[in-house]
């Protein structure tokens, strides 16, 4: 396995005497798509901004692509492309001045800044004042702001706030492009299950500052959950459990869901029609990440 | 580095700033000149009716008429011993310009500009660079900005020493268009000349007397450079506490407050000095370098040049190191 483009290690944040990050511990590969997926308030920006050097954490170390943010601060972050909650730019400057004040600090040229406008769509506005921008080009243009020095590491905090859906996909789009086309690691945080999903090779869920959990999307996702509609859901719940033991929900009146794993669907209904069942209705649940969210952070409050 | 501050640069004209503090200071520049004028020409025309002549043509008969306005007031019974003094020394002052022959009354360009810098030392030059300086990290701070530019993989020290290079460019900027302000506007009422007349320096006060044993001559044009380097020196020392409060606090409009009511109030301590010797260890009490060239009354024994320079520098090298020191450390949570 490649050596990690990111690596956190025990990292912990106390902030006015509340621990805002207990012990975290992550490690992104090169070109992996990570998501960083939690409830408000669990300490994703807080993570994100250790990351990116705008707070010290208490106790732990950031490594980026091999260098230690903390002893070799400007190797380290030269590496990294960023978006921080909200993409502030300079509102009295136009899109095309922002990108010129941090190509200058980046040692980028005047075709890189054309090249990201390019990309994320906006070279026609470029030299409108982002002052009269709406939130979704501001993202578009914090986005290309992340990507001038072409960085090993791309980190998003939210990205798709504020971006109609046709953004979203283009921007789902984009990521997908830079990761397996370009090679970057892209980190991404997101509240937005659909999102991760849809987007992530592996995902952390977070839960009052504590990574509870780290899974590849897709187990998850091969984690087949069904959901079939019966007259008597109490037979078919029977039929389920004893002939190959899945673990049944009974989510509905009439509606039951089980995981299947590897068996397919049409050998279960077989079954269910041999037993002289009559299935009103059956379908695929695409995934259970919410599930798993939903159980991992259930009766989480945000503190 | 350069290309630091350039971008500073830039994000001051951006913000419309530089142009703003431009406008103020050419608008209080025809202001004040245009009252220059008028003053002049009333007194003469005032001296002119009590002398019964149409019009005053010799400066000469100005100081005259003014040695004798001071003599009266010495020698008035109902004045009080502070006012006395003052009265003697401004009446001992110009009978020494009289015997020297130095014109203190005609206006040209160039003595109207030492007269606006040395009378805007204490606040209004102060304001303008408070008006540059204020918000530079707290203005980025309110507008989300600032990370942004702490993400970039530059080391936080550069970053807020490439902002007080700008600051400390800027000042010089707005220094230098002050100075040509001056002589355009004051060039069209007074002529453009009096480069070379001469102007008495050093003057001292002995025990309510006028002590001229260390009086130096120097042409104008040598005053106004020493005039605009004290006043460089000041603008430095206003902006130096100014991005220090402005790294310390979150908010624009809070930082422009706390400096502006700093400056304001603390000059209003000023009149307490005499007695009270705290007030002479603040910056705000020791602004007014000018008034030790020129001299003009300093009623206060132990306050000297030197004494204002130390106070000032050392307010200004605690003000650098608190800015790097706590910008440098500090969580960046907006």
């Amino acid at each position: 396995m490649d050596s990690p483009v990111l690596e956190l290690k025990n990292i912990s944040k106390r902030l006015k005497g509340k621990d805002i990050l207990k012990n975290v511990n992550l490690s992104v590969s090169p070109s992996e798509i990570f998501g960083f997926l939690g409830p408000n308030g669990a300490g994703k920006t807080t993570t994100i901004r250790i990351i990116a050097g705008l707070i010290k954490p208490t106790t732990g170390s950031v490594t980026i692509c091999g260098h230690s943010l903390e002893r070799e601060f400007s190797n380290a972050l030269s590496k990294v492309g960023c978006i921080i909650e909200g993409p502030d730019l300079y509102k009295y400057f136009t899109g095309m001045e922002n990108l010129e004040q941090f190509a200058a600090m980046k040692n980028v040229d005047k075709k890189r800044i054309y090249e990201v406008l390019e990309m994320v769509g906006l070279q026609h506005r470029a030299n409108d004042k982002v002052g009269t921008y709406s939130l979704g080009m501001r993202q578009r243009m914090g986005i290309a702001q992340a990507l001038l020095s072409k960085p090993k590491l791309l980190i998003l905090d939210e990205p798709t706030n504020g971006l109609d859906p046709a953004g979203i996909a283009d921007f789902r789009q984009l990521v997908r492009k830079l990761a397996y086309e370009e090679g970057m690691s892209v980190f991404v945080s997101s509240h937005i299950l659909a999102e991760i999903q849809m987007m992530c090779d592996t995902v952390s869920i977070v839960k009052q500052g504590e990574v509870i959990r780290t899974v590849k999307v897709e187990e998850i996702l091969s984690d087949n959950v069904i959901e079939w509609q019966f007259a008597d859901v109490g037979k078919a719940t029977e039929l389920l459990k004893s002939k190959w033991g899945f673990q049944v929900n009974q989510t509905k009146k009439n509606t039951i869901r089980a995981s299947i794993g590897k068996i397919t669907i049409e050998e279960i209904n077989h079954m269910f029609m041999n037993e002289g069942l009559i299935i009103s209705y059956c379908t695929a649940i695409g995934s259970s990440l919410e599930d798993l969210f939903l159980d991992l952070t259930e009766g989480d409050k945000i503190v | 580095m350069y290309k630091l501050v350039k971008n500073e640069f830039y994000k001051m004209v951006g913000k419309k700033r530089l142009y703003i503090t431009l406008t103020v200071l050419f608008v209080m520049i025809a202001a004040f000149a245009y009252g220059q004028y008028d003053s002049l020409n009333r007194t003469k025309a005032q001296l002119a009716q009590r002398l019964g002549v149409t019009v005053i043509t010799d400066w000469k008969s100005v100081v005259g008429q003014q040695i004798l306005d001071n003599k009266a007031r010495v020698d008035s019974p109902y004045q009080d011993e502070d006012r006395r003094v003052q009265a003697r020394v401004r009446m001992e002052q110009s009978q020494f310009n009289l015997d020297n022959n130095i014109n203190t009354v005609d206006l040209t360009a160039a003595n109207f500009t030492t007269k606006i810098i040395s009378q805007s030392m204490s606040l209004f030059l102060p304001l303008l660079m408070i008006l540059l300086a204020a918000d530079l990290v707290s203005g980025e701070m309110g507008g989300g900005t600032i990370k942004f530019l702490l993400v970039q993989g530059i080391p936080r020290w550069k970053i807020l020493l490439s902002k007080y290079i700008a600051l400390l460019g800027l000042e010089a900027v707005v220094l230098f268009f002050a100075f040509v302000f001056s002589i355009l506007i004051s060039g069209l009422l007074f002529g453009y000349g009096g480069w070379w007349e001469p102007v008495a320096t050093g003057f001292k006060i002995v025990g309510g007397k006028l002590d001229t044993s260390n009086v130096a001559f120097v042409a104008q044009w040598e005053y106004i450079l020493m005039a605009f380097g004290l006043a460089y020196y000041v603008s430095v020392v206003v902006g130096t506490i100014s991005l220090m409060i402005s790294v310390l606090v979150r908010s624009s409009i809070a930082s422009l407050g706390i400096i502006l009511s700093l400056l304001v109030g603390g000059s209003q301590l000023t009149s307490y000095m005499v007695s009270w010797n705290l007030p002479r260890y603040l910056f705000t009490c020791n602004l007014n370098l000018m008034s030790y060239i020129s001299g003009s009354l300093q009623s206060i024994p132990g306050m000297d040049m030197a004494f204002s320079v130390a106070v000032l520098a050392v307010w200004t090298i605690a003000a650098i190191i608190v800015s790097f020191v706590y910008f440098n450390k500090q969580d960046i949570l907006v």
